[in-house]
Parts: structure tokens; sequence; C-alpha cells
């Protein structure tokens, strides 16, 4: 599934180890979503759209590039 | 635009990033891999001192499988603890690994009864399921670098 993951997390300048701490998972887990090799789990997913202010389908699917700004910049 | 792609590689990034699913097996599985491996030795050399299917010895073939089930527990656990891509990995691995353990099996009794030798399972059974799963780990491992 497409991800605007890495988009997301570039816009709030932080690295993947970061984001990886956020989300309580390791750091080869959000290189594998951003590279779309792996689709999280819904619950690691919500997690992930809760971080970043979004809904789950803003980020994840094909819309997923067309918006990839949150609504929460920090 | 070269900030905003520094910015996708920053400091600890790397595009071909390494999936490490065997730190599940950690300094406490490998202490009590290593128990297990030197209670099944000892228990074979209990063995051997008492008549066979002796209560002994039965107790003792008991005792080993016991072992092996709280190995086989120890080590549930400590996948379950990973995250959770290694641990998809784990599963998967481990699926493909009882097709193929069936497979291999049920496939070697057609040949014994075509007249190869028989193998003992119960000796090259376990050996064989641990390479298996390591090698299937890394193999599904690469499809997520």
């Amino acid at each position: 599934v497409r991800n605007s993951v890495r988009e997301l997390r570039a816009a709030r300048n932080w690295s993947q180890g970061d984001l990886a701490e956020r989300l309580a998972v390791s750091r080869q887990t959000v290189n594998a979503i951003e590279n779309e090799k792996y689709d999280p789990s819904l619950p690691l997913a919500l997690k992930i759209a809760q971080l970043f202010s979004l809904r789950v389908e803003e980020i994840f699917g094909d819309e997923a590039r067309v918006a990839p700004r949150g609504r929460d910049n920090n | 635009m070269l900030y905003s792609q520094r910015m996708l590689f920053n400091q600890g990034d790397t595009h071909m990033s390494a999936i490490r699913p065997f730190r599940c097996f950690d300094s406490r599985v490998i202490v009590v891999a290593l128990g297990v491996a030197a209670w099944f030795i000892a228990g074979a050399w209990l063995s051997r001192m008492f008549a066979p299917a002796s209560p002994v010895r039965i107790l003792i073939a008991f005792a080993q499988a016991a072992a092996l089930a709280t190995l086989v527990l120890v080590i549930r656990r400590s996948i379950i603890r990973l995250d959770e891509l290694a641990r998809q990995i784990h599963y998967q691995a481990l699926a493909v690994l009882a097709a193929m353990m069936v497979t291999a099996i049920a496939g070697w009794a057609f040949l014994q009864q075509a007249g190869l030798p028989a193998i003992d399972w119960s000796f090259y059974g376990a050996p064989a399921f641990v390479v298996a799963w390591a090698v299937g780990v890394i193999w599904i491992a690469r499809r997520y670098e």
C-alpha cells in the first residue's frame, strides 16, 4: 500500500530512528514501511495516524501522496 | 529541494536497512538452550543405566520432553516481545517451515517404501528444523530490506 510516512516524517525533521522511538518499533520497521515493503498492522497504522494527527486513509492508500501534510506540524 | 532530500535520509537513516529478527535469541534464550542441550546429553547418559521401558527411564524421557517444551515457550516469549515486522518474519518462516517439514517427512516416507534407508527424525528432525528456520528467517527478511 502506498503511504506518505517518509514525507510526513521529513516535514517534522525527524530521523527514522526518532519516528521509530515514538512508535515503539524498530528503525528497520519504519524503513520497510517508508519503502512500501511492509504494510503496518492496524494498531500501528492507527498509531502513525494519531502521531501525525491525520486519518489513516490520508497516510495510507492511493490518495496518500496527494495530501502528505498533517494538521499538526510540530 | 536539497534540504528536503537530506531530511528524507538524515542521521540514522539508511535506504537499505538490515532487519535483525535474530534479536529474539538473546543471552537468556541461549542459556536456556544450552541448559536443555546439557540435560538431553545427561538424560541420554542416565537412561543407559536403567532397563528399557523402566519407570525411571520413562520419567527421564518425560523430563527431556518437558525441557524441550520449556525451550519452545522461552523462544515463543522472546518472539512475542519483538517488533511487529521481525515477529511477522518469524511467523512466516515458521509457516513455510511447517509445510516444508511435513513435505520432507511424508516425501521421505514414500522414498523409504521404495527402498531407501529410514531416517531417524527424532535425531535429525530438531537440527533440520533449526537450520531451516534460520534460513527461512534470513530469506524472508530480505524481502523487507
